[in-house]
């Protein structure tokens, strides 16, 4: 770490101040919640010629949320003057929904590991280090590639109090990155990705960006993707775009507003079964886990579909109560929003396959390391997206790189023709996911 | 040089004369600025009957940049947290960078001078029921002219003072009011129609939009039964927004001096003076074209905006700057310096990016196509700096010169290099763009941006 953390007792700070701010709500609303977070991260990104550049931020802000008149009203923002945030408060309960729930009065936090001290020590000469050592090896695998993006930590403390005594707190040390890898070859760039976060140290962040292409030569021997129906393997990468529109799905906000195509399938089948999928807030050193969400219910791990089976959406207090359901513990808020249901770490379970065993069962079809570009709804499910590396697979092994790959279809009835998965698992995002082998993919 | 005016709430006007002051006595490293933001916004969601989200943010604080060694250290900071220890946080960190060192001085030209947006219909003055009452009756609109469609209006707004103080003497402040509107109607198969609106001003803009509603719902009746377009390579007439992508996605990117200089293989491709278009396209970032979102006085190194031709004729003449990459380069910056708030340092970015306009009528441009696909409306855009992909709302056939049959969403897809070497014809009309989101470069948020150009006509382009 640079220099000491949180300095100028930022902490105690924003305390004060949403010990105010909920004061001064209570006096004029008939409940009131505040939420502070206490943000300090240190980062490096790449820039224009290669150049490390490190970057550090020092921020506080607070949500507060009212009960007034029977509506909900809400603000959000940087923490000094927390009066300015009760006046928009105030203006929004004149036009927000009825509260149809009240605000938890006491918790019982999870248990749940997510504070490493190696991540809370790691500053910007450290991040710095990796990203050498990162482009030493990507360099030496390819001379002439760039290596674009950021790594970071980010250290939090968040508190949550509300006018029924509710009163908790947790902090915990995110490690993150966002990392390109661009290959210049004879057809254009091929693109490979790796984007992450988690309470786990690593050594090397971003060091599977490499880890689908077997050998040095494999990139410039290539072949063009023939058009039909063909096995494909998603790497974790790939798999993680492909499942935005469940996470977006599962949410009891799309149920309510009807668009979510998971509506009146609780317990059906709507995936292959080899597929299943929870929710982990509580998975150790997750970035998305916490003990308790972000209106104070306790967090629990759940199946959202468990072989194939849907199991139920997530919910937070609001979507609950207008479903006629109880908080699943799935609120999740940035600093300027209300809360919303949201999934946390997804975790698919791993298959039984190797690697090339995965790969026999795509012969003749192809390897997606990961999508650069394209359209995906994430209302339908429906998606058109380019690959950014891909192979194609021959007798259990990558072959020649395709030259382009355009992957179209639905996500959901993707999942229902998976047809095996892989043992070895890896972090994506805040989820951990096999390789995945689907039939029958549209690909051209 | 006029105070802090509309827009402020009282803390930057003071922590802008100090930090003047620190610096002025004090400069840490061999060059220090400091940028400090005073704002507030608004986002509103209206989904069908229902008022989904009124979310009002207030955002208020800084960004320490310090020059040590010829090595920058950055630190953004809130409003609680002193700009002082931000400076020495910031030196801290230039003094821990193993960044290799500028090769040359930076060149600020050290402006003092402020400007403010004077909207009629000033943002904070407009109560939050009357924007949710316009949100519902535009909703209502849509719902009851394509019955059985799901319809949304999103509003946002922001407003901001911004400020850039720098060791060296730079002293500028500038109040911006932005706000835009997206609407929506979508149905079964697929079909959507949408239609954003954005500009730097007030309220005003966003009254008597009814017309909208009625194009967007000739547009969805037109689309309904229609299929996407087969795979294959097309000629194409891309309209002015999407041509505004195009520009921005294909071409603006690869402009941007940091961006091109990381990729030896790009730089090549786009050296300058190289032809990598006929002589009838000119490509132009143009940051004074007021009222657009993206235009601006200073840039977030509080350098003065201006207009940079790109392409000239078909040749790279230009490319996008900051003061680091203008160092970098030796040449002067192009006031491109651009970050979507104080928690993130300066990059070069575009600003209003379009193509200049050709000669021909749209009528004109479909009969030199003859057969092909005329898109309208767009949905979204990506590149990878070598590769974009595009799509469009909808793709209507052109036989023989005459529009037909109306069918679905297009995604285009196509090598910049190639696509622009296949520009055939252009239109003989320029429009700007934009919408409530902005550029996502880097996924540090949406930088506000507009775009545009003219109908485009491109040969052999691939529909996915």
């Amino acid at each position: 770490m640079s220099s000491e953390a949180f300095p100028g007792r930022s902490v105690e700070r924003l305390e004060g101040a949403a010990e105010r701010l909920l004061e001064m709500a209570d006096g004029v609303s008939a409940s009131a919640e505040v939420v502070g977070t206490a943000v300090d991260e240190e980062s490096v990104e790449v820039l224009y010629g290669g150049e490390i550049a490190p970057h550090r931020t020092l921020s506080s802000f607070l949500s507060l949320r009212i009960v007034r008149g029977g509506r909900l009203g809400g603000a959000g923002g940087t923490s000094a003057t927390p009066g300015k945030l009760l006046d928009m408060a105030i203006s929004t309960a004149r036009v927000g929904p009825e509260a149809g729930f009240r605000f938890p009065g006491s918790i019982t936090p999870a248990a749940v590991h997510i504070l490493d001290p190696r991540v809370e020590e790691t500053g910007c000469s450290e991040l710095a280090g990796a990203m050498e050592r990162l482009r030493d090896r990507t360099a030496g695998a390819y001379p002439y590639s760039s290596l674009e993006g950021s790594m970071s930590v980010r250290r939090l403390r968040v508190g949550i109090h509300n006018s029924r005594g509710l009163k908790a707190e947790y902090r915990k040390a995110l490690l993150e990155w966002d990392l390109q890898l661009l290959v210049p070859t004879s057809d254009g760039l091929v693109t490979f990705t790796s984007a992450a976060a988690t309470c786990r140290h690593t050594s090397l962040p971003g060091a599977s960006l490499l880890a689908d292409v077997p050998e040095h030569g494999q990139l410039s021997d290539t072949t063009g993707p023939v058009s039909g129906e063909v096995p494909v393997v998603f790497a974790p990468e790939a798999m993680s775009v492909l499942l935005q529109p469940v996470r977006v799905g599962v949410s009891g906000r799309s149920l309510l507003a009807g668009s979510s195509p998971l509506r009146n399938m609780e317990g059906g089948q709507v995936f292959s079964p080899a597929v299943t999928l929870l929710d982990r807030p509580l998975m150790e050193l997750g970035a998305g886990s916490a003990p308790f969400d972000a209106e104070g219910t306790g967090t629990r791990d759940k199946p959202l579909f468990d072989r194939g089976l849907f199991e139920g959406f997530v919910f937070d207090l609001a979507t609950a109560s207008m479903a006629g359901a109880e908080s699943t513990g799935n609120a999740g808020r940035e600093y300027d929003t209300p809360p919303y249901p949201v999934v946390t770490n997804l975790d698919m379970a791993a298959g039984e396959l190797d690697i090339p065993g995965l790969l026999e069962l795509a012969d003749g079809g192809y390897l997606v390391c990961g999508f650069q570009g394209g359209n995906s709804d994430t209302v339908t499910g429906d998606f058109t997206l380019d690959a950014g590396a891909a192979f194609a697979v021959r007798d259990g092994n990558l072959d020649a790189r395709l030259r382009r790959l355009t992957v179209s279809g639905n996500a959901y009835r993707l999942l229902s023709r998976v047809r095996g998965l892989s043992r070895q698992r890896r972090l994506s995002g805040r989820d951990v996911l096999p390789y995945v082998c689907v039939e029958a993919v549209d690909c051209g | 040089m006029s105070g802090v005016r509309a827009g402020s709430e009282g803390w930057l006007e003071p922590a802008l004369e100090s930090v003047h002051e620190l610096l002025q006595a004090r400069p840490p490293g061999d060059y220090a600025e400091v940028r400090l933001e005073e704002g507030s916004g608004l986002d509103m969601v209206q989904a069908g009957r229902d008022l989904e989200s009124c979310d009002p943010f207030r955002s208020t604080g800084g960004l320490a940049r310090v020059l040590a060694e010829g090595r920058w250290g950055t630190c953004a900071f809130t409003e609680e947290t002193d700009p002082a220890m931000a400076l020495d946080r910031a030196l801290e960190m230039a003094r821990a960078s193993g960044m290799p060192p500028l090769p040359r001085p930076l060149s600020p030209s050290c402006p003092v001078a402020s400007r403010h947006d004077n909207p009629l219909e000033p943002l904070a003055e407009v109560p939050v029921r009357d924007k949710a009452f316009h949100c519902r009756r535009y909703t209502e609109l849509m719902a009851s002219s394509a019955r059985g469609a799901s319809v949304m209006a999103h509003y946002r707004e922001h407003q901001r003072t911004r400020a850039v103080v720098g060791s060296l003497g730079t002293k500028v402040v500038e109040f911006e009011s932005l706000c835009g509107m997206a609407l929506q109607m979508s149905g079964p198969g697929g079909i959507s129609v949408s239609r954003s609106l954005a500009h730097r001003g007030g309220y005003e803009y966003l009254r008597h939009r009814e017309h909208l509603v009625e194009e967007m719902a000739d547009a969805y009746s037109t689309m309904q039964g229609g299929a996407a377009p087969r795979s294959g390579s097309y000629r194409i007439i891309l309209d002015q927004r999407l041509a505004g992508i195009l520009v921005h996605e294909a071409f603006g990117h690869l402009s941007e001096a940091d961006l091109v200089h990381s990729h030896p293989f790009l730089a090549d491709l786009f050296a300058m003076n190289a032809l990598v278009a006929p002589d009838t396209v000119t490509i132009c970032d143009d940051a004074t074209l007021c009222g657009n979102p993206g235009s601006y006085s200073f840039d977030d190194e509080g350098e003065p905006g201006g207009r940079t031709v790109l392409l000239d004729r078909g040749r790279v003449a230009g490319r996008l700057h900051t003061l680091s990459t203008a160092a970098a380069a030796g040449v002067s910056t192009t006031g491109n310096a651009r970050a979507v708030d104080y928690r993130n340092p300066p990059r070069a970015r575009m600003s209003c990016t379009f193509m200049e306009a050709g000669e021909h009528s749209l009528q004109e441009l479909m009969a030199i196509m003859g057969d092909g696909l005329y898109l309208e409306g767009a949905v979204s855009g990506s590149t990878n700096l070598h590769r974009f992909t595009i799509t469009a709302e909808r793709a209507t056939e052109v036989c023989g010169g005459s529009p037909g049959r109306v069918l679905g969403p297009a995604t285009v897809t196509g090598s910049v290099p190639s696509v622009l070497g296949s520009i055939t014809a252009l239109g003989d009309e320029v429009r700007m763009h934009s919408g409530i989101g902005g550029c996502t470069r880097g996924n540090r948020g949406h930088l506000p941006v507009s775009y545009g150009g003219p109908h485009m006509l491109v040969e052999g382009i691939d529909v996915l």
